[in-house]
């Protein structure tokens, strides 16, 4: 990944500033305003710790909490299916947030994410810390699968319908979706080594060889973990 | 394994996706699966993405233009501003070494590669984070570190920041501590060199 040309040049022109100027610059809110700073290059003000003796530091710091509250609230805001999974209440966004400033600071990568996409970037921080949240135990959240009837009537085996369909009719792919996002939500409940071989045998479709390898298993092993996996789906189906 | 070897496997998985991420922001499934390949090491993180990823209502700019709760900002940034003000950069730790390295007869050969063989002298001023390092030295250290100016210009800054703070006993008035790096000009105009290198070595801190 290379650094975003025009954020870098930004990062240059503010670095050469003087800090009265930066400050000003930090109180602007509206991202219309031509000097408005960018969430990104903010981003490699923190990765560069730069401007602490003058203050604007710990100005930038205020400022990007701010930007980074906002949009893991608006995460959960926009998906709250995972108060299934996960009481989205304000100690776990706090959590998201505060694991987001970790991985912010610790980054060791030349290039990050947060300095060329802030949004995209702050989204996958919150999934990061989705996937350590998600429990290992075998909680299942029995929800009603609806299964899709094609116009004779007959059912999509639930196998397929894990799979986005995109080349159906826009209803049928707005089904689909709703049931491939069911299936794939309740997948994320189960043991890791469970979804992980339903995944590679219904989506990716490998051999039980490629999937063994992959779960550093056994074959046998690999298909036990996958016929588990399916005896739920067709468990949560059935409730 | 240790807890640390598990800690960088799941800091590169995490670059892996995110460059793959950044190049693919709407990733179809045929894409996960040849990432997926192409890191087997990583496939678990890989497919736990991907099913996340698939499953969430992606966020736009408007999602984001609400109130802020103030609840949470207020549990989160002690937390923040402690983290990044307490600790180092980790892009400073390749710079970190090179720089060890200028020392003795490599002095005098790093200031002549970078122009400034008529006052090498300059280079340990810039080195020890007083003095702010001109345009054109900041490129061509930046490349001598093979990092980006940027880099460079907060790692010096970053030196003047951490000095210690002398102890001495002023003889006469007030002693006197830099609270900024010195200015470029001003070094060289104190120098009281001859017209000629006084505006050469004033033209390093011009833009090309």
């Amino acid at each position: 990944m290379k650094h975003d040309p025009i954020h870098q040049e930004n990062l240059k022109i503010l670095m050469d500033l003087d800090p009265i100027e930066i400050r000003r610059r930090l109180e602007i809110q509206s991202y219309t305003d031509p000097e408005y700073i960018a969430s990104e290059v903010l981003a490699s003000f923190i990765r560069l710790r730069y401007g602490g003796s003058t203050g604007v530091l710990g100005l930038v710091v205020n400022q990007l909490n701010r930007r980074i509250t906002k949009i893991i609230q608006g995460y959960f805001n926009k998906n709250g299916k995972w108060q299934g999974v996960v009481s989205a209440n304000n100690v776990i966004v706090a959590e998201a947030t505060s694991y987001a400033w970790e991985r912010l600071c610790t980054d060791k990568s030349k290039v990050s994410l947060s300095e060329n996409r802030f949004l995209v970037w702050a989204e996958k921080r919150v999934l990061d810390f989705l996937k350590s949240q998600i429990t290992n135990d075998s909680q299942i959240i029995s929800n009603r699968i609806t299964t899709v009837l094609d116009k004779d009537g007959n059912e999509t085996p639930f196998e397929d319908l894990l799979f986005l369909d995109e080349t159906a009719t826009p209803v049928a792919v707005c089904e689909r979706f709703e049931v491939s996002t069911k299936l794939r939500q309740l997948m994320l409940t189960w043991e890791p080594c469970i979804r992980q071989a339903v995944y590679f045998r219904l989506i990716c479709r490998y051999n039980w060889e490629m999937i063994a390898e992959l779960l550093y298993v056994t074959k046998p092993t690999a298909r036990k973990y996958f016929n588990t996996g399916i005896e739920r789906l067709k468990g949560a189906n059935n409730d | 394994m240790t807890k640390q070897h598990d800690i960088d496997k799941k800091s590169t998985a995490i670059n892996i996706i995110d460059n793959f991420l950044a190049d693919n922001p709407n990733p179809t499934e045929d894409q996960w699966k040849l990432l997926i390949e192409q890191y087997k090491e990583y496939a678990g993180d890989i497919v736990d993405t991907a099913l996340l990823y698939s499953t969430m209502n992606h966020l736009e700019d408007s999602d984001v233009e609400t109130p802020l709760d103030m609840t949470v900002f207020d549990a989160t940034i002690s937390n923040a501003m402690d983290l990044v003000l307490t600790t180092t950069s980790p892009l400073y730790g390749d710079i970190e070494k090179k720089v060890a390295a200028i020392r003795g007869p490599a002095v005098r050969k790093v200031a002549t590669d970078i122009g400034l063989e008529i006052a090498p002298f300059l280079l340990n001023s810039i080195i020890c984070g007083s003095i702010k390092v001109p345009h054109k030295i900041l490129q061509r250290l930046a490349d001598i570190f093979d990092t980006r100016t940027t880099v460079v210009k907060a790692y010096f800054s970053s030196k003047f920041e951490k000095q210690a703070i002398p102890v001495f006993k002023a003889e006469n008035g007030k002693p006197e501590v830099a609270v900024t790096q010195k200015g470029w000009e001003e070094t060289v105009r104190s120098l009281n060199l001859p017209l000629d290198k006084t505006e050469y070595l004033l033209s390093l801190d011009l833009d090309d």
